[in-house]
């Protein structure tokens, strides 16, 4: 371990000379008495402990994944040097982690065993991957003279992902994939959900006759159905740019949503890719289950901004991750032009594309006179063209505040879809 | 980090160390008045000794090492003014008074680490105190003793050279320590 002197060893010294010092000068041998307690210490202090080596330390945590604000036990297993009495362990935390109802360091003796575990209640304010910590190791000699110190590192990682919002209405996907889910599908096939009927055909099954309908219409008649399938879900990110401070930024809102919404298409049994469009092209290709569901959300944490000036278009991303009939959202403060287009064009080539708004006015200060009051009008006026060419383009958005709950905003969308299919017909 | 004591506990050390000082103060004061030879000197004691006493009371009260130092250099100094100034009659408490000026450095000292983010056991907190009261102590009566050898033989040479050669000596030991052999002092996590 380290040492560093204490305040007392810095001065004990110079005391003890300034009272030699004047005993010489006025020839008074009190002064030298009077210094002799003062060095005594000092002597004792000096001599009396032996440097100690690095302590074993074992940092641990009881979980490497958690979900934002939930407790996590550290736990610091430490072997006391048999050089020292006592030793103060602190746990130096990773800004975004805090500390619940620990004393912070805590004490351990030699007296209570040579090896000791000690446990901290850790809480992760936002999602992010985590260090663990640093484990800070103090300790005094026994006239507290002499500090000795050490920090020790672990390379464990602890993720913290964003907390889900509870959302019971999914956007729907005009189309439905091939495999088994848990949506009903709108073409007909072996299924629970009722269809149709028609006239028996050869090679159907006895058990669907429609009875009723047979005995009403003359000759046999069997029930059509919708099979259930799943759906690919393709969550775009818009990461040209984003807006706000790190911490409450449209970027940290945004993974915040993607999480949200990947969860909940997950659970339906869908399947959920992701691509981060932006300075750099980030993916992860559409799939489905438990372990595809923490890939998604650990590539969703190493979501970030990257700035560029180079203009990218769809053109860049690899056609196996827009797979036929998937169901593409959007999630963009709308502020890069580049995305827009990109938006559009997915649109135009016939994908199935829906847009999740992130506002960011909240993020601008007042305008203070009049000339900004008008730019900010202007500014409005640009954004709401932007989101009327979206809406024309098929396109269906809503916008999600800051702190609103997600699941009106998935509902809005839904229904200016359902709306929008109506029109169609 | 939240300090693991409370800020009322660390009361107790930092009260104990104004009063010693307070002690030293009066008892210089009053040694000082009885047997006063020159009286410009015992008015500067005095003085210093306040002055020693305030800043002693400014580093507890701020939860400044730094100043700790300076405060019981400042009564040190008070004392040596005193002495001085009392004239010819050796000051037979000289040794007491050293130990007061440990009592009112550690005390001091403790108060601040108390009020700040250390952790300590009180047991072992109990046996550092009994080690060091015992070690200023037999320290006091070293001193007691060397104390009575220069009055009995006045003048010694042997006093002057071990008196000097300690003096270089410490001298050394600080600037060794003030000069980076100790390294950073790492922040407290």
């Amino acid at each position: 371990m380290s040492w560093a002197p204490t305040g007392r060893l810095l001065a004990y010294p110079w005391l003890i000379a300034g009272l030699l010092l004047a005993a010489l000068a006025a020839g008074r041998p009190e002064l030298a008495a009077a210094a002799a307690p003062l060095a005594a210490v000092l002597l004792a202090g000096l001599l009396g402990a032996r440097r100690p080596g690095v302590p074993e330390v074992r940092l641990a945590a009881s979980e490497s994944r958690v979900v934002e604000g939930d407790r996590l036990d550290v736990t610091v297993e430490v072997a006391i040097p048999p050089e020292v009495e006592s030793l103060e362990v602190g746990l130096a935390l990773p800004p975004g982690a805090e500390l619940v109802d620990a004393d912070n360091p805590k004490v351990v003796t030699r007296a209570a065993g040579e090896r000791q575990r000690l446990s901290f209640a850790v809480r992760h304010r936002r999602w992010g991957a985590y260090p663990l910590g640093t484990v800070h190791l103090r300790a005094f000699d026994g006239f507290r003279m002499r500090r000795f110190e050490a920090r020790l590192g672990s390379e464990t990682v602890i993720r913290a992902y964003p907390r889900p919002e509870q959302l019971r209405t999914l956007i729907r996907p005009a189309h439905t994939h091939l495999y088994a889910g848990n949506r009903v599908a709108a073409r007909k096939g072996e299924g629970v959900e009722f269809a149709d009927i028609r006239p028996h055909a050869p090679g159907d099954q006895l058990r669907s006759v429609n009875w009723r309908a047979s005995a009403r219409r003359g000759g046999l008649w069997v029930n059509e159905r919708h099979p259930e399938r799943n759906v690919d879900v393709v969550l775009l990110l818009d990461t040209f740019t984003q807006a706000g401070p790190n911490q409450a930024s449209t970027l940290e809102q945004m993974v915040r949503g993607a999480s949200s919404l990947a969860s909940a298409w997950l659970r339906e049994r869908d399947r959920v890719g992701v691509i981060d469009f932006g300075g750099t092209l980030r993916w992860l290709e559409v799939g489905g289950g438990l372990r595809h569901a923490y890939r998604l959300i650990d590539a969703l944490l190493d979501t970030e901004v990257v700035f560029s000036y180079a203009w990218k278009g769809i053109e860049v991303i690899p056609i196996r991750l827009l797979p036929p009939h998937a169901l593409i959202v959007g999630l963009t403060p709308l502020l890069d032009r580049r995305f827009l287009t990109a938006l559009l064009d997915l649109s135009g080539r016939g994908l199935d594309v829906a847009v999740v708004e992130l506002p960011v006015e909240s993020h601008l200060a007042a305008p203070r006179s009049p000339a900004a009051a008008l730019a900010r009008r202007m500014w409005r006026l640009e954004r709401e063209t932007v989101r009327a060419r979206l809406l024309e383009a098929g396109v269906g958005i809503a916008s999600w505040a800051k702190g609103e709950p997600l699941e009106p905003v998935v509902a809005e969308v839904e229904a200016w879809r359902r709306r929008a299919r109506l029109r169609v017909r | 980090m939240a300090p693991s004591r409370s800020a009322a506990r660390s009361l107790i050390p930092a009260l104990l160390a104004v009063a010693l000082s307070a002690v030293l103060v009066i008892a210089i004061l009053l040694r000082a008045v009885a047997v006063a030879a020159v009286p410009a000197l015992v008015d500067a004691a005095v003085g210093v000794g306040v002055a020693g006493l305030l800043v002693i009371a400014g580093a507890v009260a701020t939860a400044r090492t730094a100043a700790i130092g300076w405060g019981v250099a400042l009564l040190a100094a008070a004392y040596a003014a005193c002495v001085v100034g009392r004239g010819a009659p050796v000051d037979v408490l000289a040794p007491l008074v050293g130990l007061l000026l440990v009592l009112v450095a550690e005390l001091s000292h403790t108060a601040c680490e108390w009020r700040g983010p250390h952790a300590t056991d009180v047991a072992v907190e109990r046996r550092r105190w009994a080690r060091l009261t015992l070690t200023a102590a037999a320290g006091a009566a070293a001193g007691a003793g060397a104390l009575a050898l220069a009055t009995a033989v006045p003048g010694s040479v042997l006093g002057l050279v071990v008196g000097a050669t300690a003096l270089v000596g410490l001298v050394g030991l600080a600037a060794w320590l003030r000069g980076g052999a100790a390294g950073p002092v790492q922040p407290v996590p």
